[in-house]
């Protein structure tokens, strides 16, 4: 699924005041199904690990809106991710891939990630593979060249409580600055919980946190 | 509010609703065994036999006195469907006897966190692959599968991929070919598992749920290991070497 696609899904609130002056049914009735449409769509093709088919897909767009900015999985010394700039060629931001040993099934895991910008391109997720909660997810702000990042697990911590835990994206980006995510967890008594939140980069230094149904 | 809007109201709240329910993970799973069933699904059944009929189709005897008990009386049943069966052909073929105490005393001994997985997770629908293992059993998509009884998923960091490993608690030989969220620290764990850079961290044994929910499989499992999920296990063989004759 290329970002750009689900990004053209995003709700927008002036079009639906808009649509509400005009007294047009069906510009009213098409926010609504514009939201039913992209979370469909969303969830179909977002799901990590995906929910059908070729589990090692990988998901999202690695480039930015812009073309500028794109992701790479490099295998020579690790097995990392890299955010490059296109045009130079320069590394702006390198991560260590979960399972960091070079072998052909970690190098597999690390190709079915998924990479999420939201439609300003000033913040993006690295969603690493899903594999029975194994895998990280990564947020990276941009802001005047300069690549800050933060792991989801400083915004949304794991339980202690919790055999296993990790955050997914589920579905993705709901709006430019808000995301849809999962906290995956495996209790101590071998129970599967899903609880959802939406996370708020209106200020990329200080996200925010919000439950979600 | 206008007849349309109360319309789109509906729509909304009906298709966010379906939405969430096909995103519950949870429910999906543990509903697999409304009645609390132990017995095998027939899939699994299917999955099982194949790898059983492999096992034993591949295994070698050793030589020696007829008459010798078959090593290892260990019930593996708890990790389901042919664990028992597995285990033994798994001995057979690589020599395998029950330890003497100065095999134990010759291998690297660590104290590890013992938690049981399966192929039903709510973060995998899909059968749970292994590197390649001794049986070559693979699912529909060439993923090696991994086989109850000589399965376990270990951090490739701490154990290399490959591993012969011996854990008392089960009685059981395994081949470390999986890994999963095992790289996880519990604050828990502290001092009862050996995390250090050498530690072996956590070892988590291979199910076949069967009927079985992901609860049932890791209260059988904790039952039969101990609901504190602390043991210790050897480091037999460090790496795949073991398969070449190097155990």
């Amino acid at each position: 699924m290329s970002t750009d696609k689900f990004m053209s899904c995003t709700v927008d609130r002036a079009g639906k005041k808009e649509a509400g002056r005009n007294g047009d049914p069906f510009m009213n009735r098409w926010p609504n199904r514009t939201l039913i449409l992209c979370l469909l769509a969303a969830s179909a093709t977002a799901q990590n690990p995906p929910e059908r088919d070729d589990p090692y897909v990988s998901r999202g767009n690695p480039t930015s809106p812009n073309g500028r900015y794109e992701w790479t999985v490099r295998t020579d010394h690790s097995i990392r991710y890299e955010l490059v700039d296109a045009s130079s060629g320069k590394t702006l931001a390198s991560v260590k891939a979960y399972y960091p040993e070079i072998d052909s099934s970690n190098i597999q895991y690390a190709k079915a990630n998924g990479v999420f910008w939201n439609s300003n391109g000033n913040v993006v997720a690295l969603d690493e593979l899903n594999r029975r909660r194994a895998g990280r997810l990564y947020f990276f702000t941009l802001r005047n060249g300069t690549v800050h990042e933060i792991d989801s697990e400083s915004i949304i911590p794991i339980p202690v409580s919790a055999n296993e835990g990790r955050v997914v994206v589920d579905p993705g980006w709901l709006s430019p600055a808000k995301i849809r995510v999962r906290l995956a967890l495996k209790t101590q008594e071998g129970a599967f919980v899903s609880k959802y939140y939406l996370i708020d980069f209106t200020d990329p230094d200080q996200p925010k946190l919000e439950p979600a149904t | 509010m206008k007849r349309c809007d109360l319309r789109n109201l509906r729509t909304l709240s009906l298709t966010t609703l379906l939405f969430l329910l096909g995103c519950d993970d949870e429910d999906s799973v543990e509903l697999a065994n409304p009645l609390g069933s132990s017995q095998p699904a027939q899939a699994d059944l299917v999955q099982a036999g194949m790898i059983a009929d492999r096992a034993a189709t591949a295994a070698t005897i050793p030589q020696g006195d007829p008459n010798t008990p078959v090593p290892g009386n260990g019930d593996l049943s708890v990790l389901g469907g042919d664990a028992n069966q597995n285990q033994q052909a798994f001995r057979q073929r690589f020599g395998l006897t029950d330890p003497t105490q100065e095999q134990l005393a010759q291998w690297e001994d660590y104290d590890a966190r013992l938690t049981a997985y399966s192929n039903k997770d709510a973060d995998w629908p899909y059968p749970t692959a292994a590197s390649a293992n001794w049986v070559g059993t693979t699912g529909t998509n060439g993923d090696p599968l991994a086989v109850e009884g000589t399965t376990v998923a270990v951090d490739f960091s701490r154990i290399p991929r490959g591993s012969l490993i011996y854990i008392p608690a089960l009685d059981m030989y395994a081949e470390a070919n999986d890994t999963g969220a095992t790289q996880m620290w519990a604050q828990a764990d502290a001092g009862q598992s050996d995390y250090s850079s050498t530690g072996a961290g956590r070892i988590d044994v291979y199910n076949l749920a069967g009927d079985r929910s992901s609860g049932q499989v890791e209260q059988n499992f904790q039952s039969r290991v101990g609901a504190d999920e602390y043991g210790q296990i050897y480091v037999v063989y460090s790496g795949p070497g073991w398969k070449k004759g190097g155990g």
